[in-house]
């Protein structure tokens, strides 16, 4: 038994299996970090005291710079996908480690702002502004940390389905590559609205 | 298809199976036992009340007023996460949409596999509350803070048992949207799709996008327990004299709106998947097409989109503003409409049919109108005013079972008999059915007939001695021994169903057994009965004609099968 | 197919900078002091839609996608903006009492919002 579409387009959508599957699983993030927008949109908008708890202290620099990593991880992500698409597994490889280069950069960042947090004495338990950061901040790196298995997966032991269903293996870089957009996405909007506004 | 037949491993076929049929059963199977078990719970819950606070039968222990908040919490927690979602989309899910769709398996069978042991994990998970200090969860299934926020530690695996069953619910859904979008038998568009996979399409969709917020809220509600964080914990809160140690600045409400974005559409959940297995039922025993078909699809369509901005519905009493309680109050009208198109469309299906009244048929027959009672006493519960003075009543809580109990979990019922011969191959026991149904309908009725009296009376619910320290209460508490009767005599009328299913499971299958023996037309009996090993379908199906072509004129049999090509007669 | 890889290659090393510059932007933006609060949260956020929208429209290839998917897309964006503007509305309650009711015993009720008790506009 071969479930069909599996690689293949379906002529009436237009689509395989697995990238259906994924924008279905985004769409449901969409709904998490909507959720959590809306919690952090309500807590600062009944609370008086939020102006006092210290949301400019963030450290907007080293953010900065993980917003850039994270970006660059972006780029890499879809090239390592072009380059499959052109046949060069060697690049392929290059732009795939490039991307799990940058992505544990970022876990290295965020863990130099959380520590430095910590010994500040600054807990989610201080504030309602620490504790929403610390949430969304956290769940986010979750998200990182799951593209990281993921995207290790297709660097290391994944990638030996390229020499039996290329076809297959480019689609799942793609979808790969869908969820790690996403994952950028998501701090692309965290970014401004937990440091700077 | 020889590589179908092949050998499996004891563990591959029967427990890590990836074929939806047995992932299907052994939803089916994990949800019948939960059922029973929440409906256990309470049926010790109307022993006390019935006779508050004296010892039970047979066990001997008196339920105290914390373990009844926490048998009622579970009671609800259970029944409708582990019990009725999970036999609905789970089991009828799984098993259907497939066979319905005429594809050989879902689109993604390892995530099948990985979401019904979510679902297993996070029962468990849940379960295990009873065994830690303090009991189960005890905050009710809706698990308001800042009470759930500071109760035991039963709250927490609640919270943790729930990110799982999330999580299952994920992966089940969007395999069911794929499943459907892309696996469709050729032929098979749109509207040639039966009534129960446009159903089963939508609940999909409110799985996949209600959930998350509650996911996003769980997480807050645990970080509030453990790691004290004040999301949902206003300033100045006070617990047992004391002050808390919570930063506070939190607003509880938050919780309530999150929470029933998700738990409103999740009643639609509840329901829709039930109107489709009432709506397949109705057009194959009256022998005749759907009535508007068209009209039921984009009621359903428009259902699903509407549940997910009435939610606030629950949250008159709290006080939230008068924007928002009239727009929450016109949307809740405006559900009604497609809700009364799809009842309509199935009341005028049965005008002028030659209805066969079979078990599966008096059970889809006896939930129209108690699915008409849930949702008429709900009219009143949708307007501030009313639902004032009603919200914290037995009224409400007859509301929903209503809607629920004598509606979902017949239809559940009437799926069970209707498709058991396509699962094992043999028909139920029709005496026995019956003798089910007839106990079933009149104890449904006495649990929560009386109920609407004694909410209209004013009678609280969650109180423990089921209000008996009110003067208000005295003229209408005598009912609570008669509903607790009724419940437990429907505890016995479920005997004939157990027996039912174990005697034919026992005997032996007919050697001559009719692969589609109600003489349906849609695709899932178009494969034998049980469908052949992981792959279903003895070849390809190809699809010419809608899905209830049934007493076509001039066709040789009162039905024409979906399969079944257009010069064939 | 090698063309038409090269010109998405060049697509993604704009939008890349693209992106750099409009973190640049959103950065710099935070420094400008603006005397209404919402300005400059318009102006993040504004800039953060189309940082966005570059990421989905050229890496996410939703410039060129199926009619089912942006159907499914709509749908998740509109329940998302239903619960990103849930609590604004529930903060301002559009149906504030009247402003003067006349009380039985001749005296105007003027404000029900006592906030503004204090006097001028602001």
């Amino acid at each position: 038994m071969e479930i069909p579409y599996n690689e293949e387009l379906r002529p009436d959508t237009g689509l395989y299996n697995a990238k259906l599957g994924i924008w279905l699983f985004l769409a449901s993030e969409v709904m998490l970090f909507g959720g959590l927008f809306s919690a952090y949109i309500m807590l600062r908008l009944s609370d008086p005291n939020w102006a006092s708890y210290g949301q400019d202290a963030l450290n907007v620099p080293l953010a900065t710079l993980n917003t850039t990593v994270l970006i660059t991880s972006s780029i890499t992500m879809v090239m390592s996908w072009v380059s499959l698409k052109l046949n060069d597994v060697k690049k392929y490889k290059l732009y795939m480690g490039l991307t799990l280069l940058c992505s544990f950069g970022f876990l290295i960042i965020k863990y130099i702002e959380y520590s430095s947090k910590f010994s500040h004495g600054l807990f989610p338990s201080t504030n309602n502004f620490l504790a929403v950061y610390f949430v969304l901040t956290g769940l986010h790196m979750l998200h990182v940390i799951g593209g990281i298995v993921v995207n290790g997966y297709f660097f290391g032991p994944g990638l030996k389905m390229w020499n039996t269903e290329p076809e297959r293996f480019t689609n799942r870089i793609e979808v790969a590559g869908l969820y790690w957009h996403f994952v950028d996405l998501v701090w692309i909007f965290l970014f401004p609205a937990l440091y700077l506004l | 298809m020889t590589d179908t037949h092949h050998k499996e491993s004891f563990w591959r076929k029967y427990i890590f199976s990836i074929d939806h049929k047995v992932i299907g059963i052994q939803y089916g199977i994990m949800s019948l036992l939960f059922l029973l078990l929440g409906f256990g719970l309470m049926l010790v819950m109307r022993w006390q009340l019935a006779y508050p606070d004296q010892p039970l039968p047979l066990l001997g222990w008196r339920l105290s007023p914390d373990m009844y908040n926490s048998f009622g919490a579970m009671h609800g927690t259970i029944m409708i996460f582990l019990g009725v979602v999970p036999v609905i989309t789970g089991a009828f899910g799984n098993y259907l949409v497939p066979l319905q769709v005429g594809a050989c398996d879902m689109a993604f069978p390892k995530l099948n596999m990985a979401s019904f042991w979510c679902y297993f994990v996070g029962g468990i998970v849940m379960l295990s509350g009873f065994l830690l200090p303090g009991g189960a969860a005890s905050s009710g299934w809706t698990s308001y803070p800042p009470l759930s926020v500071v109760a035991t530690t039963g709250q927490t695996v609640w919270l943790i048992g729930m990110v799982f069953l999330i999580t299952s619910s994920l992966l089940g859904s969007s395999n069911i949207i794929v499943t459907i979008v892309q696996l469709r038998a050729p032929g098979l568009t749109w509207m040639r799709l039966p009534f129960f996979i446009w159903a089963q399409f939508v609940t999909a969709f409110l799985l996949l996008l209600a959930f998350p917020p509650l996911e996003a809220a769980a997480i807050f509600q645990l970080m509030d327990r453990l790691a004290g964080t004040s999301f949902f914990m206003p300033s100045g809160l006070i617990v047992g004299g004391a002050a808390t140690d919570w930063a506070g600045g939190g607003s509880p409400l938050l919780w309530q709106h999150l929470f029933w974005f998700l738990a409103h559409p999740e009643v639609y959940v509840l329901i829709l998947p039930a109107l489709g297995t009432v709506g397949e039922i109705i057009a194959n025993n009256t022998r005749r097409p759907l009535w508007g078909y068209k009209s039921l699809v984009y009621s359903v369509i428009f259902l699903g989109f509407m549940s997910f901005i009435v939610w606030a519905h629950h949250m008159f009493l709290t006080g939230m503003g008068q924007t928002m309680s009239m727009f929450f109050s016109v949307t809740t009208m405006i559900i009604s409409v497609p809700s009364v198109v799809i009842l309509s469309c199935l009341f005028i299906s049965l005008w002028g049919g030659s209805i066969r009244f079979n078990t599966p048929m008096l059970f889809a027959l006896s939930f129209l109108p108690m699915f008409g009672l849930g949702g008429l006493t709900g009219l009143p519960l949708g307007l501030p005013l009313s639902d004032i003075a009603l919200h914290d009543t037995y009224y409400v809580i007859s509301h929903f079972h209503y809607v629920v109990a004598p509606g979902t979990i017949f239809a559940i019922f009437a799926g069970i008999y209707y498709w058991f011969p396509k699962v094992t191959g043999k028909k139920l026991n029709e005496v026995l059915g019956k003798t089910h149904f007839l106990f079933s309908f009149i104890f449904m009725n006495g649990i929560f007939f009386p109920m609407l009296i004694q909410g209209l009376a004013g009678v609280s619910r969650r109180l423990a001695d089921g209000g008996q320290s009110y003067a208000h209460a005295q003229h209408v508490i005598h009912y609570n021994e008669f509903m607790s009767m009724s419940a437990w005599l429907l505890g016995l009328a479920q005997l004939p169903f157990i027996l039912n299913i174990i005697l034919t499971l026992i005997k032996k299958k007919d050697k001559v057994a009719d692969p589609n023996p109600w003489n349906s037309t849609t695709l899932e009996w178009a494969c034998p009965s049980p469908p052949i090993g992981h792959g279903n379908f003895e070849k390809e199906p190809v699809v010419y004609r809608g899905p209830y072509e049934y007493s076509v004129p001039g066709h040789k049999t009162d039905f024409s099968p979906q399969s079944e090509k257009l010069g064939e007669k | 197919m090698s063309n038409d890889m090269n010109h998405h290659i060049k697509v993604y090393r704009n939008v890349f900078l693209g992106l750099l510059v409009l973190t640049g932007f959103t950065v710099g933006a935070s420094y400008i002091h603006f005397d209404a609060l919402w300005l400059g949260v318009a102006l993040g956020l504004a800039i953060a839609f189309a940082k966005g929208y570059l990421v989905a429209a050229n890496f996410m290839h939703l410039n060129n996608e199926k009619s089912f998917m942006y159907l499914t897309l709509a749908i998740s964006v509109v329940f998302f903006l239903v619960l990103f503007f849930m609590p604004t509305l529930w903060h301002n309650d559009l149906l504030k009492s009247p402003k003067h009711i006349p009380l039985q015993n001749g005296e105007v009720y003027n404000d029900i919002d006592h906030s503004d008790n204090h006097g001028g506009h602001h």
